[in-house]
């Protein structure tokens, strides 16, 4: 991402694949890409990317009969943020970096705030599931959530969320990512048999807020605090047939504890409450059921509070133990 | 799948998408996002940025 002015080429800084259809004068037509906790890959295949070719290729045309560029913020590098400057040692900057970069500079200048890591929010914040290669069409509406309180149906084709014109979830995600985190009225326009409709939808405060696991996904969960201190991979199977834990049961080995750098005080906490590299790690304050190791770390960053006890179990050489981590004041 | 001709590319993985999308050629995939804007400017065609 070095020398890409970010102020123009702005997406999902998390993400694995994105892609801007846009005028050089700035104005982007569509967005494609983006993720999903369900795979990295869920909202990228060829149908709906050729659609989305399509859409912008007709945005196109139309635009330029009539172009109205946007007013753009000066231009602005990944290396240029002042908090990424301090670190840059001339590397390769992934796309993440540079979400981490401005996130850290929030820090530094003392704007942040905890809700400014819930970015570029899934359809699903606003209760709705998307076809992956007809991603207009809505497939799923959640019981009682806003799209359904709105009226949205199974079989609704978006065209717009807000002031945004709908050719992929990205572009959804990017509408959604527009709106207020305090929440609010959500216009979104869409066909349903044939006719053009609106509904808006009431979005609560706090909406962006996602639950760990569907946040796990993302690079930025390695920035937050409290850490657990300590670490490693998920057991493989011959682990898991030795060890007698059944296909399914989560489970990691404690590969690491975090002894380095401004966080050390987790790694010395996670070893002074009895952990020790090699145990197995079956439950975190009784709860089972992570989906992966990144959910673990997630879930921990984001539900953790400092002062708490959190009750470790582990297997040590094959015993059941339980060791009680207090979380440390940062 | 075929890349519509009309569309200008830029990739920071521009050989890798080049030799995947555009067999022929006929499909510019730039490496330079600030050539790839002025030859969109000069062309008016628009940009397909590529970002992984």
């Amino acid at each position: 991402m070095r020398g890409v002015n970010i102020e123009k080429y702005r997406f999902d800084f998390d993400l694995t694949f994105g892609v801007l259809a846009l005028n050089p004068d700035g104005t982007v037509y569509h967005r494609y890409g983006g993720r999903d906790s369900r795979s990295p890959g869920h909202w990228t295949t060829p149908a709906s990317f050729e659609q989305m070719l399509s859409a912008s290729l007709e945005r196109h045309q139309e635009y330029t009969a009539a172009p109205s560029p946007p007013e753009l913020q000066p231009r602005l590098q990944p290396e240029q943020i002042p908090a990424f400057a301090k670190r840059d040692k001339g590397e390769c900057i992934h796309c993440h970096n540079v979400h981490e970069g401005l996130q850290q500079e929030a820090k530094d200048q003392k704007t942040w705030s905890f809700a400014d890591i819930w970015v570029h929010p899934a359809p699903e914040r606003l209760g709705l599931d998307l076809d992956r290669d007809d991603q207009r069409l809505v497939i799923q509406v959640q019981p009682e959530s806003a799209a359904d309180k709105a009226g949205l149906k199974v079989g609704d084709r978006l065209i717009r969320v807000g002031t945004t014109t709908i050719a992929s979830a990205s572009d959804v995600m990017h509408a959604s990512d527009s709106f207020p985190a305090a929440g609010g009225k959500l216009p979104v326009a869409f066909l349903r048999n044939g006719e053009a409709q609106t509904v808006k939808l009431s979005l609560p405060p706090d909406w962006k807020r996602s639950a760990p696991a569907s946040f796990a996904w993302r690079a930025i969960k390695w920035t937050l605090d409290p850490v657990p201190g300590f670490g490693g991979p998920a057991i493989d199977a011959t682990q898991r047939a030795a060890l007698k834990i059944p296909e399914g049961e989560f489970a990691f080995r404690i590969q690491y504890f975090v002894t380095w750098g401004p966080r050390a005080a987790y790694g010395k906490r996670a070893g002074e409450a009895g952990l020790r590299a090699d145990d197995i790690v079956l439950a975190v304050a009784g709860k089972r059921d992570f989906e992966s190791v990144d959910h673990f770390h997630a879930w921990w960053r984001l539900t953790r509070q400092a002062g708490e006890v959190v009750p470790i179990h582990v297997l040590r050489n094959g015993e059941p133990m339980v060791f009680q981590l207090e979380v440390p004041r940062s | 799948m075929k890349f519509p001709p009309a569309l200008l590319g830029f990739s920071l993985i521009a050989p890798l998408l080049c030799s995947a999308a555009s067999p022929q050629g006929e499909y510019p995939w730039l490496g330079d996002l600030d050539a790839a804007e002025a030859l969109a400017k000069s062309s008016g065609k628009p940009i397909l940025a590529v970002f992984r």
